[in-house]
């Protein structure tokens, strides 16, 4: 696998985050699989997108984005929330997923991201 | 007569209505053969302006003052009937507590919760009570007294103030994690740190400013005339001429934020390389509207003249996606930005339909 860069989705609905999610993704050795602003879009990526990884902001406008978790989950691509909230805000079949805090930092996202990634891939990536 | 009903003088309205009551119908028997004890408590209920209800007998007869009305709202009459009926909907709840007034024991409740019917339809309400047994002489209990203030109004303020604070939470979150992707991004296109402290902190202010005119509408909109104003504000230099004309309009919070950042930007760059950089230059500001929720169109343009020639840029910042994709994105448009010889040419259009909340 070595050699080959991850592909990140990103569902977030304020488009400087995700903006700043893609600046982040590229520089730590990832490619953006697809950006999704709402919900409808999420879902529809979140089924047909070829991608190793998705990160999901927890909240897209006033909906949840647990539907297109839901997607992902049973296609067996690993994914993380990004929220502001904590993860007691997630719901039982979610309870166990990595939730990336907002505001975060370049660091957290590498950790994050390596710790999703697993042993599947080496980022290049320096914190 | 009026002898026998002399204790209820001075009770208002329920005082006329329970000396007028057909009593000898029901198990309390007619009125002037009444026990001294519920002569003395009726006659101190109806003198009484806190809502007040005694119930009394085994049958738990209801006798009510007029400060009591508001708790029964538009019930059937209460006077005369059992309190098991005319509570039917929360006896189960309250069952145990007259129970207890019964046996010789007061209980003080606050903010009780029940769900009541009184106006033809179920509705939460909180009641903060006191039910005290009525002895007679000899300390027999043989009633109850129910003193009763409704909390609803108060409990409901508490619950808004509270949904208001999680609100707010929500949005300072939201707010300081745009404001580090802000950060984060000024700092990546900036050539020298120093550039990067000062754009940064007009962005800042500029994001600041929308805040200010949001919160004057508890964050649900802003007028559009007045973020455009804000946002150009900080850049009257003296050089070159500002026109702004629009009809008014309302920008929901997110649009009014992202649109102030937006002409923050194309502010900086004609300050800096375009029209407000001479004296001649000019640049108009405007929007057109149409009906609201229709497929009308809304469309912003911001055109310059009058300034040097312009020429495209070669790398693209942060500024210009601002400009460019975030506000596309925000305002669910399309956006022209035309790096015209004699002026940069940016329009932002959309949909009526789309000036409106994120869902």
């Amino acid at each position: 696998m070595s050699g080959l860069k991850p592909r990140v989705l990103i569902v977030e609905d304020e488009p400087i985050i995700a903006m700043m999610l893609e600046e982040h993704l590229l520089d730590a050795g990832c490619e953006v699989a697809g950006t999704a602003q709402n919900l409808e879009k999420g879902l529809v990526l979140a089924g047909a997108t070829e991608m190793d990884l998705a990160i999901l902001d927890m909240i897209l406008g006033s909906q949840p984005s647990f539907p297109v978790a839901d997607i992902l989950a049973a296609r067996g691509i690993p994914f993380m929330f990004a929220s502001g909230f904590g993860s007691n805000s997630l719901p039982e079949e979610h309870r166990g997923q990595l939730v990336l805090h907002k505001p975060f930092h370049y660091p957290d996202l590498v950790r994050s991201l390596r710790l999703a990634l697993g042993s599947r891939f080496t980022l290049e990536a320096s914190v | 007569m009026s002898g026998d009903t002399a204790f209820l003088d001075g009770g208002g309205e329920m005082a006329a209505a329970i000396r007028g009551y057909e009593w000898g119908a029901t198990p309390l028997g007619p009125i002037g053969a009444w026990p001294v004890a519920l002569k003395t408590a009726v006659g101190m209920m109806v003198n009484s302006r806190f809502p007040k209800c005694i119930v009394w007998g085994p049958e738990l007869i209801t006798i009510h003052n007029d400060a009591f009305r508001s708790i029964l709202g538009d019930k059937p009459p209460a006077l005369g009937r059992p309190f098991n009926e005319v509570w039917s909907e929360v006896w189960d709840e309250i069952a145990p507590i007259a129970a207890k007034a019964l046996a010789g024991e007061a209980t003080f409740i606050e903010n009780f919760p029940l769900t009541i019917n009184r106006y033809g339809h179920p509705e939460e309400a909180w009641f903060t009570f006191c039910y005290s047994p009525i002895r007679d002489e000899s300390g027999r209990v043989l009633g109850m007294i129910d003193t009763v203030m409704e909390t609803t109004g108060q409990m409901q303020a508490e619950r808004n103030s509270r949904l208001l604070n999680t609100e707010l939470a929500h949005r300072m979150k939201n707010t300081m994690a745009m404001i580090a992707a802000i950060a984060s991004q000024t700092f990546r296109s900036a050539e020298t740190l120093q550039q990067a402290q000062s754009v940064l902190s007009e962005r800042i202010a500029t994001l600041g400013e929308a805040h200010s005119l949001l919160t004057q509408s508890s964050w649900s909109s802003a007028p559009i005339q007045a973020v455009v104003e804000g946002a150009l504000n900080p850049h009257r230099s003296g050089l070159g001429t500002l026109r702004v004309a629009g009809p008014p309009l309302q920008l929901p919070a997110d649009q009014a934020m992202t649109l102030a950042l937006a002409v923050n930007e194309l502010a900086t760059n004609a300050v800096k390389y375009g029209s407000l950089s001479v004296e001649a230059g000019e640049v108009a500001i405007g929007w057109t509207t149409g009906r609201p929720n229709s497929d009308d169109t809304f469309r912003f343009h911001w055109v310059e003249s009058g300034g040097p020639r312009v020429t495209k840029p070669d790398r693209q910042g942060f500024g210009s996606r601002l400009v460019e994709r975030v506000m596309a994105q925000t305002f669910h448009g399309e956006v022209e930005l035309d790096y015209r010889p004699e002026g940069l040419r940016y329009v932002l259009a959309t949909t009526m339909a789309h000036i409106a909340p994120r869902e």
